[in-house]
């Protein structure tokens, strides 16, 4: 008998086909995207941690009941943003209707610590470049910033972005040049690669 | 094995809530109907197409192929604009019904567009050259009637045989709406012209360029000429000209009977006697 750590960790497909026959199969599901998705949640948005973290529950309770619709074109990742992005879009446009705008909270701040922080002299400069950045990002239109989050933080490619943004790679190009060139001037005193 | 707080959390609101997959089903249903709608659209702009260029081609002047081409204003009045319509919005329905389709997203509007519209065109001339456009035609001015496109009234009005065709430069006279029609060094003749009478608007050249020479198409009332079409001379081609012309000298080539259509049929084939058997 072969001990726990050495068995092979289920791939998301079988997960799925787990959790459409028992839902506590979800659970390894939810652990495996947690911390991305809630990253994805408060790099997009402006959103303080709690609300995120409501968001990020709405967003799996959609992936749960949507994952009949899963049907294995796109990785489970990719689809997992796509319904955490539609979400988000929906909760953004019903705090418009109510006119509410909740903003991010410091600690969350280090969500936006750049790759090469380690690099800096204190954490006090990699704080105040984390808050220049955030501050940057809230200038971009939502599309631009989404499709600059994905690709710069999470590392995905253009045709993944394409998959979650539902827009063709042409576009998501067009939006990370013009993103790009918005943060720029803003950004330019930071010296970022 | 400590698990995290927010599958805990989730977990506890799907069995709490009874929340449950939303069935395959739904999606499958969901799917078809989005190509459903593609397919709908496309036909349905198909037969649009078929019957703008029905309209266009065998209109009683040939519209498409007499009128000067870079002069298109009168061909695109003449068409029914139901049908321009009608490729519009199934253009537009086809393009969002692919864009939903599973990788739909991938491929810019343009680029949907240009599909849409190139299958709707080649699928239209297709149906226009088994003649359905014109079955279709047909059937609405049956059913409906309040159909009657221009060209068709063009076609009536080209098998009237009280409708003359004079040809000359119109100048104004005191009343904005009658007009003398001179014609080389023939008398003049008086043209009033009833904007609610013509099949398609005035041209604008009318007045801009009075020197112009028009080619004016009604029929003789009892003291005007009563105009129900004027166009410019120089939006017709040479060949539509010419055929005006012969009705213009009254050299209008006459009308062979209506004779009951034949179809060909091929002579019966008489079956080889059965051969006999051999006693």
């Amino acid at each position: 008998m072969s001990s726990p750590s050495a068995s092979p960790k289920p791939t998301d497909d079988q997960l799925v086909a787990a959790a459409l026959r028992d839902a506590a199969a979800f659970g390894p599901l939810i652990e495996r995207y947690e911390q991305p998705l809630l990253h994805f949640i408060l790099r997009s948005t402006d959103v303080t941690l709690e609300a995120a973290q409501d968001l990020l529950q709405e967003s799996f309770l959609k992936i749960w009941r949507y994952l009949n619709a899963f049907d294995g074109t796109l990785s489970f990742k990719n689809w997992a943003y796509r319904l955490t992005r539609q979400v988000i879009i929906s909760a953004h446009r019903a705090a418009q209707t109510r006119g509410q705008h909740q903003t991010v909270s410091v600690p969350d701040l280090s969500l936006f610590d750049l790759p090469d922080s380690t690099d800096l002299p204190s954490q006090t400069d990699t704080t105040a470049r984390a808050q220049t950045v955030r501050q940057a990002l809230q200038t971009l239109p939502p599309a631009q910033r989404q499709a600059l989050v994905l690709h710069y933080f999470e590392n995905l490619s253009y045709s993944e972005i394409s998959d979650i943004l539902q827009r063709p790679p042409g576009t998501i190009a067009t939006l990370l040049h013009r993103a790009k060139a918005t943060l720029r001037p803003q950004l330019t005193h930071l010296q970022l690669p | 094995m400590t698990t995290s707080p927010l599958r805990d959390q989730i977990l506890h609101r799907i069995e709490s809530e009874s929340v449950s997959p939303i069935p395959r089903w739904h999606f499958t249903v969901k799917r078809a109907a989005y190509w459903l709608m593609f397919g709908l659209a496309l036909l349905v702009g198909a037969q649009a197409v078929s019957l703008l260029i029905f309209h266009l081609s065998d209109g009683p002047f040939g519209l498409l192929r007499e009128v000067t081409f870079f002069r298109p204003g009168l061909w695109l009045r003449s068409i029914p604009l139901i049908w321009l319509g009608a490729v519009v919005v199934s253009t537009l329905l086809g393009v969002w019904g692919l864009h939903t389709t599973p990788r739909g997203y991938r491929f810019p509007w343009w680029q949907l567009t240009l599909i849409n519209l190139t299958l709707s065109g080649l699928l239209g001339v297709t149906l226009w050259g088994m003649g359905v456009a014109q079955w279709a035609d047909d059937r609405l001015e049956a059913t409906s009637s309040q159909y009657q496109s221009v060209s068709r009234q063009l076609r009536q009005l080209s098998r009237d045989r009280d409708v003359q065709v004079l040809e000359g430069t119109l100048t104004e006279s005191p009343d904005p709406t009658v007009f003398s029609l001179q014609s080389g060094t023939g008398p003049s003749v008086t043209i009033d012209i009833q904007p609610d009478q013509l099949l398609v608007p005035l041209p604008s050249t009318l007045r801009s360029s009075p020197d112009d020479s028009m080619i004016v198409i009604g029929t003789m009332g009892e003291n005007y000429f009563q105009p129900r079409l004027i166009i410019p001379r120089d939006q017709l081609s040479d060949r539509l000209y010419q055929r005006l012309r012969h009705r213009i000298e009254g050299r209008f080539p006459p009308r062979r009977p209506n004779t009951p259509h034949r179809p060909h049929r091929k002579p019966k084939k008489t079956l080889p006697a059965s051969p006999q058997p051999l006693n």
